[in-house]
């Protein structure tokens, strides 16, 4: 097999040349029309804002920070305004049932109509009907009623004090009633007086008094009666009186509101409810019978005319078209809406009136959006919501109610008849698990709108993105970009994306690398963005980020962490891993090294064995057992014990990025043949021998780099990576420099052969057509190896004693 | 007409619910009165109670009861108690001085005996056929003082109707006739006695009467003749008689008006 060559440095990054776009600066470039990359995303959310079927509400999917909230809201936004602009609701009071308001539609602008008309009323039947009954004609006709009143209750007493007076008897009053006694000439009779008269005439005084007594009662007992008659004839002059006043009021409003039947029947209610109660609109009189309340908060009249306002909940009277309501903090309540309270004198007090909207009274006839970790977080939301798009229509109640914790009697609206499309807006994790964990879901946000946070590095890919990141300036109020600076930052995006023919959309990410590249322009006073700006911003960043990387890289140029970076050495190899702290990563070298010795095939992980390594790890090192035992123990027993390690490492091992390093550490083990210390290896091996891609390949490139350079840069150095990740590569600068100029080396491998080959300088050599491994090849000696492990095992297995006939003195074959 | 610096108040403990307190206590406060209550115990009533079966009718119920002197006693205490506490607290925000007096016999003797202590009477009594105005003004007369007679203070037929004895309007009455007029909303009128050859009644000029702190009132003047006014027309006015000008005490017992 002929040595691999490095890559070449056009290999290592795919670079945009800035001469190659065709503009000076991105003032020069028209704003983007639609999202950039999401015609999947926007697809759907057309198909799912189009569609007319029940429970086609959407589920907006992809990382945060893409700008999902924004594409979606803006095209919600530009598609609402040519829609149909929905009803106008109101809640009225509900005169046949108080505690449940009724809830009125009504055709948008006339919700706020009806409730100045009602509450111009108000104003009207707050002066209008205390006038009439307090007005001298009134006056005078109650006055008739209480005089007639008086007159007959007096006629009743006259007659009965007229008869009492001819029959020698005197009608006296008590201070808690009435008495009858003997008198003559207008004089009561004294009891002695009384006792001298006749008997006949004593008895027939008694009784005539007994008579008089008893008609006195009569007497007393037609008061309360003719007290009813009384109230009741007040009632119908009042009744007639505003009749008359209201009759008049109505007329115009009624005309005003011709054709909104539900208009009709409300003020028709009103009407009859005023005409009922109007007793509430009289003024005091002299026995403070009535209260005053005119205006105000208190009051008898006060709380009576809240009964015929009007609690316009939603108004569509400046609307364009239907709505698009985001929102933000999606409690329960803040989603159905809440009745409030008054405190009123230590007690919590309610009305119609203090009935609120929701989220989705606000959104209804349109679009609501939600974030969706932030609804499912709230108590009750998430089910109150699924609750709501279920039954079609909206019913306001507390969570209290919901759990029956409260059982006060409160207020139960009219549930509104809900029409509304949801777009949830949430992260990949959270879909697939309310995909696979809540049965509602899928029957009531049948539409995903997956949006992707990277797209093709086309030609025509570049040109969108550009004009992208013009519009992105432009919204920022930032300083235009050169040509170099949208190459950098073209460049960034492959970066993020880790993949030469990608390009990442994180709107984020992107904004951010604009905002601190114009801060940096800023303070060169420039007003330009230069690429110089974007380099500079991209450095100041991983600066402000990376206090554990150098920290890292210092131990290793101190000697703390062992890291070789020249010379050879058996069983001993620099793997590379990446760790991620906050938004930050980066690669680092770590040495893995193997031992074997003969035994019964077993491979030791240790960091399986002691816990710290993850499942995917302990599964890349299994398949190398798989690898070794199809290799070199096809038909034959494997006589090794191995054992692996990461040297030094204390916390978690997880991922097979490093299962061909380990690979290549054990077979130098076996075949006792060193390694160099100059290179370092990644990438996932299968039990072919086969090498395949892995994850974090530019920070792992990147990281052995900047070791090495600690360390001195010999020109010896370099990464072995799997060739299938060579396409990922958007390497630094500074090391495609350092390539380019033969100081340091990337290789692309595609068998654990040609890793061998690299890393021991050995050949690993094929079998030939007699099986055997070539003479001096690699695999020849680890054959020949494991050999000499099975003869020992075999000889061992005969005669168990060290010492005795069969033993040759070396029981333990260390590498 | 002499300054107004005692107010009596002849009140029966039957009427517990006459506004006549408040009336008074209106008028003194306005015009630095003291106010003297006479609380007349009815020796009719008592005389009645003596009898061995003697009932009462209770209001508002009708049921009924034996009277008993003791049981009269109790109710004349607790109406009184009632009524010197309803003066007090009527009193006590304007520190005006108010005194009680419990007599027997006979409301309205008990009153014009005791006029010659005061300088204002005030009457709250029942009107009808048997008490009419020649009796207010007989009452006024034998007083020799100037004699309230309370009227309907919540009826819009109220108001203040002021009887004259005199054919010139007495000018020294007219501070306590503002002071009536402000306390009982409603008209006022003036009456007045014909002069010599004046025989016809019937409503009269326009009267202005200065005030000496607030507006003035208006009050019409009419002439009081033969068979004007009778009492129903007057049955919710509060009435004001002012006597003659002649000695206090007169015994005449004839009414000089019909």
């Amino acid at each position: 097999m002929a040595e691999l060559s490095p890559l070449g440095s056009d290999a290592l990054c795919h670079r945009c040349v800035p001469d190659r776009l065709p503009f000076d600066t991105t003032a020069d470039l028209k704003d983007l029309d639609g999202a950039l990359g999401q015609e999947r995303a926007m697809g759907a959310l057309k198909f799912g804002t189009d569609i007319r079927g029940q429970h086609y509400n959407i589920y907006a999917l992809g990382p945060s920070g893409l700008g999902k909230h924004l594409a979606v809201t803006n095209y919600l936004r530009e598609r609402a305004a040519g829609e149909p602009i929905p009803s106008d609701w109101c809640y009225v009071h509900n005169f046949a049932e108080p505690h449940k308001p009724r809830a009125l539609r009504l055709p948008p602008g006339n919700g706020i109509r009806l409730r100045l008309s009602m509450a111009s009323l108000i104003e009207e039947l707050k002066v209008a009907l205390p006038a009439a009954l307090e007005g001298d004609d009134f006056r005078t006709r109650r006055d008739a009623i209480l005089e007639a009143t008086k007159k007959r209750q007096g006629e009743m007493f006259e007659k009965l004090q007229e008869d009492a007076q001819a029959q020698g008897v005197a009608l006296l009053r008590t201070p808690i009633g009435f008495t009858f006694a003997p008198a003559k000439d207008g004089e009561v009779l004294t009891p002695e007086q009384f006792q001298h008269l006749p008997e006949a005439e004593q008895k027939r005084l008694q009784a005539t008094m007994e008579a008089l007594g008893s008609r006195l009662e009569e007497v007393m007992r037609q008061m309360p009666r003719l007290e009813q008659e009384q109230r009741a004839a007040i009632r119908a002059l009042i009744r007639e009186v505003t009749t008359h006043v209201v009759d008049h009021l109505f007329a115009d409003l009624r005309k005003a509101y011709t054709g909104l039947a539900v208009v009709l029947d409300h003020l028709e209610a009103v009407r009859r409810d005023v005409i009922e109660n109007a007793h509430q609109f009289r003024q005091a009189d002299s026995e403070g019978e009535h209260m005053p309340a005119l205006g105000g908060e208190d009051g008898e009249m006060a709380t009576a005319l809240r009964r015929y306002r009007v609690n316009l909940l939603i108004d569509h009277s400046q609307s364009n078209g239907a709505p698009v309501h985001f929102e933000d903090h999606p409690t329960h309540e803040n989603l159905v809406g809440r009745i409030e309270h008054l405190s009123r004198f230590g007690a919590l007090m309610t009305d119609f009136n203090l009935v609120k909207p929701g989220a989705l009274h606000l959104a209804n006839g349109g679009y609501l959006v939600i974030d969706a970790l932030r609804v499912l977080t709230q108590p009750m939301a998430w089910e109150g919501l699924k609750r709501t798009l279920r039954a079609r229509r909206v019913r306001i109640e507390s969570i209290g109610q919901i759990l029956s914790l409260i059982s006060t009697v409160s207020l139960d609206p009219e549930p509104i008849p809900l029409d509304v499309k949801v777009v949830l807006v949430g992260d990949r994790q959270l879909y697939y698990m309310l995909s696979a964990l809540d049965p509602d879901f899928n029957e009531l946000f049948k539409v995903p709108a997956d949006f992707s946070d990277d797209m093709d590095r086309s030609d025509e890919g570049v040109d969108r993105f550009c004009r992208y990141i013009a519009a992105l300036q432009r919204e920022e109020g930032l300083a235009p970009l050169d040509r170099d600076a949208v190459a950098r930052v073209v460049d960034h995006a492959s970066r993020l994306t880790e993949d030469g023919r990608k390009l990442s959309i994180h709107r984020r990410a992107l904004a951010d690398l604009l905002r601190e590249s114009h801060y940096w322009a800023e303070q060169r006073s420039s007003p330009v963005i230069s690429g110089e700006d974007v380099r500079h911003a991209i450095d100041a960043k991983i600066h402000r980020a990376d206090r554990v990387r150098e920290r890292i890289y210092e131990q290793i140029e101190r000697g703390t962490l062992m890291v070789a970076t020249s010379g050879a050495v058996t069983g001993q190899v620099n793997g590379l891993a990446v760790t991620q702290l906050g938004g930050f990563s980066f690669g680092f070298p770590s040495r893995i090294t193997a031992r074997t010795r003969l035994g019964r095939g077993q491979l030791i992980d240790i960091e399986r064995e002691v816990k710290l390594g993850g499942p995917i790890h302990s599964k890349g090192v299994l398949i190398l057992q798989g690898f070794l035992g199809a290799r070199y123990a096809a038909e034959r027993p494997l006589s090794l014990h191995a054992s692996l390690v990461f040297e030094q490492s204390y916390s978690g091992v997880e991922g097979d990025s490093a299962s061909a390093a380990e690979l290549c550490v054990l077979l130098s083990s076996l075949a006792q043949t060193p390694i160099r210390q100059s290179l370092a290896i990644t990438g996932s091996v299968d039990q072919h021998g086969r090498i395949q891609p892995i994850g974090g390949v530019n920070e792992k490139v990147e990281g052995f780099f900047d070791v090495c350079r600690e360390m001195g840069l010999t020109g010896e150095q370099g990464v072995l990576v799997p060739s299938s990740n060579v396409q990922h590569l958007m390497l630094r600068e500074d090391v495609v420099e350092a390539c380019a100029a033969g100081r340091f080396r990337v290789y692309a491998i595609t068998t654990i052969d040609e890793a061998l080959a690299l890393l021991t300088g050995c050949e690993a050599g094929e079998r030939d057509a007699g099986g055997a491994f070539p003479e001096g090849s690699l695999n020849r000696r680890i054959e020949e190896r494991l050999d000499a492990f099975l003869a020992a095992a075999r000889k061992f297995a005969q005669d168990p004693e060290p010492g005795g006939a069969g033993a040759t003195g070396a029981t333990n074959h260390h590498a | 007409m002499p300054e107004i610096r005692r107010i009596l108040v002849a009140l029966k403990p039957a009427f517990a619910q006459s506004r006549m307190p408040e009336l008074a206590v209106k008028i003194a406060s306005e015009i630095r009165a003291e106010v003297e209550a006479l609380l007349a115990e009815d020796a009719a009533l008592k005389m009645a109670a003596d009898l061995p079966f003697a009932q009462e009718i209770l209001t508002p119920t009708g049921a009924r009861r034996s009277l008993t002197r003791e049981a009269l006693d109790l109710d004349f205490r607790i109406a009184g108690r009632k009524l010197e506490l309803r003066f007090r607290q009527l009193a006590a925000p304007s520190g005006l001085r108010c005194s009680f007096r419990s007599v027997g016999g006979d409301p309205i003797a008990q009153a014009i005996t005791a006029a010659t202590e005061g300088d204002l009477l005030m009457l709250d009594l029942p009107r009808g056929a048997a008490f009419g105005l020649a009796t207010m003004r007989w009452i006024a007369q034998r007083a020799g003082r100037p004699v309230v007679f309370l009227g309907d203070l919540a009826s819009p037929q109220g108001g203040v109707a002021v009887f004259d004895g005199e054919a010139e309007l007495q000018r020294d009455g007219l501070a306590i006739i503002g002071v009536l007029s402000r306390a009982c909303p409603g008209a006022l009128t003036i009456y007045r006695q014909p002069s010599a050859g004046e025989d016809r009644s019937g409503p009269g000029d326009l009267l202005r009467i200065p005030a000496a702190d607030g507006p003035p009132l208006y009050a019409r003047m009419s002439i009081a003749a033969a068979g004007v006014p009778m009492i129903t027309d007057l049955r919710s006015q509060t009435i004001l008689i002012l006597p003659e000008r002649r000695t206090s005490g007169s015994d005449s017992t004839d009414p000089e008006f019909p």
